[in-house]
């Protein structure tokens, strides 16, 4: 498994509080395998992304297990966490823009880590950011790395930051709410590159967001996350469908539907 | 006589360093009746956002003529009688009421200075009563009263915001993406609020919004901006069930659900994108 989390469980500690976020969570995505994580603001899918990453320190209290291509993160020391994320698995959040340095070239930024952490030359690292930033479908390659985040859009952003994700080859994606901010075409050419790299790097992506319709149209799983527990696991090809709990239920209801066909 | 009337809206904005100029809005034209909601769609860089900051005075024209309610919307307020007709006449609900709320100041507080900076409070006792009442009406209560923005989650802040709009009873409320940012929800119950306040008080939307399925909700009408220009309006149901042009076509085809396919969704607009290029294609 790429991603296993067993019994996962998160409360965030301050001097006179415990706040219990994640309340045992179990779930797993193999390679190839698109997983939805589904769920209100505050449910705690960020929070298991984050937690799968070991981005938390004391400030969080975390039990069960979260095991990455099958190393143990919960716990795990300094040298191992770099480990994961410089070759195991990647994250692509909503904001682009909060994911680059708005004051360096947009290939500095990219081949900093490909020198630094995975020992490329400069000149490696540059050939492999143009065929990625070419085949994440951004025109004029060359150029974009000599540019700012600033004088790209939202879309060509988001792009750059999937690109600088498939980098390092990792196994697994993490995408948090990564196409929520662009508008549907948009969407559908970032979700296009997505599966398509899948295909080709056998991939495996937990896909994180609160739009029901895109993870019923596209995942292969889905987990409902309500208040750090999952309540429901749904399975292609039913998927939502399938749903019995009413929560996922409710979800559904209150996401409006496109009423495009004519009603008979 | 509509209540609103835009006449040959026209904006460019000049691009420094880039040799062009941008037109965000290209001779628009369209109309919103009394008590009516209208919806407005179009992609990131349609020109929905220009349109909406123009009604509400934060941006100018180049030309065009709007009028609301017998007010001339782009003629510059030089007064503050002229401000304060304006604010009575249209008032705008943003994406972010982080952005749009003053985070000093409490819920209660903000809304009793509304009141009573444009007369519709006579005394502080008035105006508690006036700011309580708006509040019941987005559904919150004298907790929320006291709190300030950060105390309150993502929904009651847009309610919040919603409350302060209505506060001076206008006639036209604009809506940039006002329930973009919250979750499915929440999304829906600020909708089924929006329409229950219209239905009471008669009020009518602009609701912008990328969202197809959302305008539905709430709009009879809507209007489909492609790069500046309406492409297509008429009713709601009428545009999501037979779309004419190709762009609402695209549009909606392009809104994930059963059967969706991305590829084709990016091949689809790839071909629109070249007939728009071609002249007298469309």
């Amino acid at each position: 498994m790429l991603l296993r989390a067993t019994q996962l469980s998160l409360e965030f500690v301050s001097e006179n509080d415990r706040v219990s976020i994640l309340k045992g969570i179990d779930l797993c995505v193999a390679p190839g395998e698109l997983v939805g994580l589904v769920g209100e603001s505050g449910s705690g899918k960020s929070t298991t992304a984050r937690a799968a990453l070991g981005l938390y320190g004391d400030e969080a209290d975390i039990t069960g297990s979260v095991r990455i291509d099958d190393i143990e993160v919960v716990g795990a020391d300094a040298r191992t966490l770099r480990d994961i994320r410089a070759n195991h698995v990647a994250l692509v959040q909503q904001d682009p823009r909060g994911a680059l340095n708005p004051v360096r070239r947009i290939g500095d930024s990219l081949a900093e880590r490909l020198v630094k952490v995975h020992g490329l030359r400069r000149d490696e690292a540059d050939r492999r950011i143009v065929a990625l930033l070419t085949a994440v479908g951004l025109s004029n390659p060359e150029l974009r790395m000599r540019q700012y985040p600033h004088e790209l859009s939202g879309g060509m952003l988001q792009r750059v930051v999937i690109a600088a994700a498939l980098s390092t080859n990792p196994k697994l994606l993490l995408a948090d709410e990564a196409t929520s901010a662009l508008d549907v075409t948009t969407q559908a050419e970032i979700i296009a590159i997505f599966q398509r790299e899948m295909r080709d790097r056998n991939l495996g992506m937990l896909f994180i967001t609160h739009d029901l319709h895109l993870a019923g149209a596209i995942c292969d799983r889905i987990y409902v996350l309500r208040r750090g527990v999952v309540v429901e696991t749904l399975q292609r090809p039913g998927l939502f469908r399938e749903a019995r709990h009413e929560y996922t239920r409710a979800l559904i209801d209150a996401a409006p539907v496109l009423r495009k066909e004519v009603a008979r | 006589m509509s209540l609103l009337e835009v006449e040959n809206l026209h904006r460019v904005f000049s691009a420094r360093g880039r040799g062009g100029a941008v037109t965000a809005v290209d001779h628009v034209n369209f109309t919103i009746e009394a008590g009516e909601a209208v919806g407005l769609v179009g992609e990131s860089g349609s020109g929905k956002s220009t349109i909406a900051r123009i009604l509400a005075g934060l941006e100018r024209a180049d030309s065009g003529t709007i009028r609301l309610d017998g007010l001339d919307c782009l003629r510059v307020p030089r007064t503050s009688t002229n401000r304060m007709t304006r604010a009575q006449t249209v008032q705008m609900v943003f994406q972010d009421p982080n952005g749009s709320l003053d985070r000093r100041v409490p819920v209660g507080t903000m809304l009793q200075r509304t009141l009573l900076m444009h007369g519709r409070a006579l005394s502080k006792v008035q105006a508690r009563a006036g700011a309580m009442q708006l509040l019941e009406r987005v559904r919150l209560t004298e907790r929320e009263f006291r709190a300030k923005p950060h105390e309150l989650s993502g929904g009651q802040r847009q309610r919040v915001a919603i409350a302060r709009a209505l506060a001076v009873e206008p006639k036209l409320v604009v809506l940039d993406e006002a329930v973009s940012a919250l979750d499915v929800s929440v999304q829906a119950q600020v909708l089924e609020l929006l329409a229950e306040i219209q239905r009471d008080s008669g009020v009518s939307y602009l609701f912008v919004s990328h969202d197809l399925a959302v305008i539905q909700e709430l709009c009879t009408r809507v209007l489909v901006l492609f790069r500046g220009a309406i492409v297509e309006q008429g009713e709601t149901l009428q545009v999501l069930q037979a779309p004419q042009h190709p762009y609402s076509q695209l549009l909606i085809a392009s809104t994930p659900g059963e059967g969706w396919d991305p590829e084709r969704v990016v091949r689809d607009r790839m071909t629109f994108t070249q007939r728009m290029t071609l002249p007298g294609l469309l």
